[in-house]
């Protein structure tokens, strides 16, 4: 069985690494579903920054898949998000290579639909690069994208809080102003979609640079081999290294994409069709559709374990940690593990607590909260 | 796609498998697996495909590896499980080699961490030297600074200037003195 956090989430098994921590698949007790969880295991304050930021951040939209709920506790700190199983752009490009350009299209027109939610809440994401766009397991249905990852993103105009915090960002998906130390703004992020793009037609890391030296010279180059030239009109206006040249907003960028769309020529129809695999692979033992399962007897029939939904969080009152577990890392126990559930009137009196932050987690959170704040603070004194 | 069933469909991709790639990839696979002591997954991550993509390959759902730079790392793989056979390379330099061929060919796209640009090949000069300044400014004042240069100066003059341009210096100054001493 899993390790419990904060009474609430049952950490199930490990699916990615995001910018900062380690992302679980995870078990909500409490509103019993299955849902993303990005636990910070070290307490460094420039991780924690970036976790505080990332976890700040609520934009409700389909192609945009932004924390739900945090929790922490004596070690750790985690959020929530959906559960996305489709794999990531860079797993769609590993599969298939180079994608045909109406279904780039399509996860196009997505991607800039949720960055625009994104810059209608004055942020800019700054992190945009295949393995931050996840895909839904749609199967050879259409695809649907979700713009993940919002550890760098900034609110425009947001003073830097540290002088190292803005050289955070991925190598080659770097828009030029912001490899020249630029303030972070939203047509940095249109110039990453554009690299995107590039990515998915050609089914190779875009060379960012010799694209901006090729742009100074000669002004707009040729269309690259594989990108339709309807397409490429609309991509290069994405990568134009003068930020004043490109697209003003996504929405912009979204109109000459559709109209781009009706110059594309017909699927070849001879095509395999791309399916989006459920990338997470099945639960683990001890897991079952509905949530960790329990064993009534050795070899005996399982059972669906039913949580404590109704009963509130069943945190003991000497620590958060509920279930006996070795290590997140540590391999699932099946048949010997001791999950039982107990009756509810053996339960110690501090089961019965109401759910909600307790002065041992709120206590901490506000110290760090104090902390950071101090850290910026004294950032922008010294700088 | 037809009218055929599952079973007539995985029959003829497994034979256009064999025209394309000499064998069934089914068959391929398991021997590259064994050759190389691999399994599925890890197979999977050096030629940079997803694990459901490699069952479907495998099975005879899919016929076509579509992504071109996957059929170059399966012929790097097929060599280098050749070489393991023969006994030319061992499974140390195999284990190397594999890492190779699973960087090779853009799959730097699928590591899905966000580096730093510390990571980069080649940082600017300039935020170099800003890194560099904000540490040592971390460490003392600009007066301590100083004061450490003085009395340093004597003893090694070289270092003395490091913290003088760098740790009170002007910025372009410290980029000059950073592009005098590199390689």
């Amino acid at each position: 069985m899993g390790e419990v956090f904060a009474g609430r989430y049952e950490l199930v098994d490990p699916i990615g690494r995001g910018g900062v921590g380690a992302v679980w698949r995870a078990w909500d007790l409490r509103r019993r579903r299955y849902v993303a969880a990005k636990v910070l295991l070290q307490g460094d304050a420039h991780s924690l920054l970036r976790f505080v930021r990332e976890q700040a951040l609520r934009i409700d939209h389909p192609h945009v898949l932004a924390p739900a709920s945090w929790a922490a506790d004596d070690e750790k700190v985690l959020f929530t998000m959906d559960l996305v199983r489709g794999g990531s752009l860079a797993h769609l490009v590993g599969d298939y290579g180079p994608l045909p350009p109406r279904y780039v299209c399509v996860l196009l027109d997505q991607l800039l639909a949720g960055l625009t939610a994104v810059h209608a809440e004055g942020v800019v994401h700054r992190d945009i690069k295949p393995a931050n766009v996840l895909l839904e397991a749609t199967g050879t249905g259409r695809p649907h994208v979700r713009l993940s990852d919002f550890g760098i993103a900034m609110r425009k105009g947001e003073p830097r809080l540290t002088d190292t915090n803005y050289v955070v960002g991925t190598p080659g998906y770097f828009a030029p102003e912001q490899l020249a130390g630029a303030e972070p703004d939203f047509p940095a992020d249109l110039y990453a979609v554009g690299l995107v793009a590039l990515f998915l037609l050609t089914g190779r890391r875009p060379d960012s640079q010799t694209l901006v030296e090729r742009f100074l010279e000669y002004g707009v180059p040729n269309a690259p081999q594989g990108v339709p030239e309807p397409l490429w009109q609309v991509i290069a206006t994405l990568l134009n290294p003068n930020p004043e040249a490109r697209f003003r907003t996504p929405t912009g960028a979204r109109k000459a994409l559709a109209a781009a769309m009706e110059l594309l020529p017909e699927p070849d129809i001879d095509e395999e069709p791309i399916e989006v695999f459920d990338q997470l692979g099945p639960l683990p033992e001890g897991f079952g559709p509905d949530g960790p399962v329990r064993l009534t007897a050795p070899g005996g029939t399982a059972e669906a374990y039913t949580g404590t939904g109704g009963l509130g969080a069943p945190v003991p009152g000497s620590g958060v940690r509920l279930a006996v577990s070795a290590s997140p890392t540590a391999p699932l126990a099946g048949a010997t593990r001791r999950y039982t559930s107990v009756p509810v009137a053996d339960r110690p009196a501090a089961a019965r607590k109401a759910p909600g932050p307790r002065a041992k987690v709120v206590v901490p959170v506000l110290v760090v909260a104090v902390l950071c704040f101090a850290v910026g603070i004294w950032a922008l004194t010294v700088a | 796609m037809d009218t055929s069933s599952p079973q007539d469909a995985a029959v003829r991709a497994r034979e256009q498998q064999r025209s394309w790639y000499g064998e069934p990839l089914g068959d391929l696979f398991r021997r590259l697996i064994g050759d190389l002591g691999l399994n599925q997954a890890r197979l999977a991550s050096v030629l940079g495909l997803s694990a459901p993509m490699l069952s479907q390959l495998m099975s005879g759902q899919r016929a076509k590896i579509g992504n071109p730079a996957v059929v170059q790392r399966l012929q790097l793989l097929r060599e280098l499980s050749a070489q393991v056979a023969e006994g030319a390379v061992t499974a140390v330099e195999a284990a190397a080699r594999m890492e190779e061929i699973r960087e090779a060919a853009g799959s730097a796209l699928l590591g899905s961490a966000t580096q730093s640009t510390g990571g980069r090949a080649v940082p600017s000069p300039r935020r170099v030297v800003r890194e560099i300044q904000s540490l040592l400014r971390s460490l003392g004042s600009a007066d301590e600074l100083l004061s450490a240069a003085g009395a340093l100066a004597d003893s090694h003059p070289q270092l003395a200037e490091f913290l003088r341009v760098y740790g009170a210096g002007r910025t372009d100054d410290a980029v000059a003195h950073f592009e005098a001493h590199q390689d």
